[in-house]
């Protein structure tokens, strides 16, 4: 009897040991930087390597949302100021904070998260302030550059789906708020979603070997097809996307009245669009709407919309990696001054 | 005739370790297929 009582407990401490191994494997994985290089070996490629469609990288995470949320957003740190990069796939995908030097990666956060409103970017910026401190080291020390699309203006489909890992609490027409849950269990919650997220990222590098897409040439078809797509997008806020657009601006009005109210500096790009998206009445629409609100908040407002050539887009939206080497140059030209100035205070 | 707890703590009292590292590999197995399948990614624009 007293075997079988000594083997009982060895086997149960054996399986907590072996349960225990595997969480805290994941975990050491997930944040390793050689289990990051085997899952996305091109994450590292400078950009002039070659012509090739840029992605963002998504870490060991099934999509850029999730590591924003799992990863990105826990592991910031405010304290000595920010430059704070608010935008949709476009931004997430094309300005490589992680390829400039140091100093501009010390402080500088990409918080592009695909198909994106102002809305859902308002409900991030105020999570970051309320929950994350992101102005702590006080307002004068941040810079906050919003980079538009027309589709911020509209309503998002996805952003939702961001939060089914119950780390936090997202209200439709409310706002994003951390799960009351205590502090070790939150840790619990994150540290196993990021586990689920790494296997699934493992399976899907066997399963799906080709992450790099293939540019598709450019023929009318193609055009028609993206401007379907464009209404669709569109569309999802309802018929009347001028007035959905409306109600969008409002609330990045809204976010710009916040930031200057707190002292932070803004700054807005509007992103390079390609010939087809040029042509429809989206991005007018939207500029006609932005370029007086911005003249009347004294705010800096960048036309990019035509930098780039329809040569440097991979499909609708996003950016060959010659458009992507060229975005980041001047997003590091326009953070420069403020991150010389967080370097220098900070000694 | 013995049952098959019997029969199992028997096996397990002359074999330890083959009877733990089935148990190693059984918890290790279970919790990372629990773990990979409770994932339910966002399918839109996941590729970006």
């Amino acid at each position: 009897m007293e075997t079988v009582i000594r083997f009982q407990t060895r086997s149960s401490l054996v399986l907590l040991v072996a349960i225990l191994f595997v969480f805290t494997g994941l975990a050491a994985g997930s944040r390793n930087e050689a289990v990051l290089d085997w899952l996305n070996p091109d994450r590292r490629l400078p950009l002039e390597a070659d012509q090739i469609p840029r992605l963002a990288d998504k870490g060991a995470f099934v999509d850029v949302g999730s590591r924003v949320f799992l990863n990105d957003i826990p592991r910031s740190d405010f304290s000595g100021g920010a430059v704070s990069l608010f935008g949709a796939s476009t931004l997430a995908s094309a300005v490589r904070v992680d390829l400039l030097p140091d100093v501009y990666r010390r402080y500088t956060h990409n918080w592009g998260i695909p198909a994106v409103s102002f809305w859902n970017e308002s409900q991030l910026l105020h999570y970051l302030i309320d929950y994350e401190g992101l102005l702590e080291a006080g307002g004068e020390k941040n810079l906050v550059i919003f980079f538009i699309d027309y589709a911020n203006a509209t309503r998002s489909l996805y952003f939702k789906g961001l939060f089914r890992y119950g780390v936090y609490r997202w209200e439709p027409e409310g706002g994003l708020y951390p799960t009351p849950e205590f502090a070790l269990v939150r840790a619990y919650i994150r540290e196993h979603a990021r586990a689920t997220n790494l296997l699934n990222t493992i399976w899907r590098k066997y399963t799906r070997p080709s992450r790099r897409k293939q540019r598709r040439e450019v023929t009318s078809e193609l055009v028609a097809e993206y401007q379907a797509a464009a209404h669709e997008i569109m569309s999802t806020g309802g018929e009347d996307w001028e007035a959905e657009m409306d109600v969008q601006v409002g609330v990045l009005e809204d976010m710009l009245d916040l930031l200057r109210s707190r002292d932070v500096r803004v700054m807005a790009v509007l992103m390079p669009a390609a010939s087809w998206y040029q042509e429809m009445d989206y991005l007018p629409a939207l500029r006609r709407r932005l370029e007086p609100l911005f003249d009347e908040k004294g705010v800096d407002l960048f036309d990019w919309s035509h930098l780039l050539p329809d040569e440097d887009f991979s499909d609708h939206a996003h950016y060959m990696s010659s458009g992507s080497k060229v975005l980041t140059e001047k997003v590091r030209a326009l953070i420069d001054d403020h991150v010389r100035m967080l370097a220098r205070e900070a000694g | 005739m013995s049952t098959l707890q019997e029969r199992s703590l028997s096996f397990a009292i002359r074999h330890p370790r083959v009877s733990l590292a089935f148990v190693v590999v059984v918890a290790v197995g279970v919790t990372l297929i629990l773990l990979f399948q409770m994932e339910q990614p966002a399918v839109v624009y996941e590729e970006f």
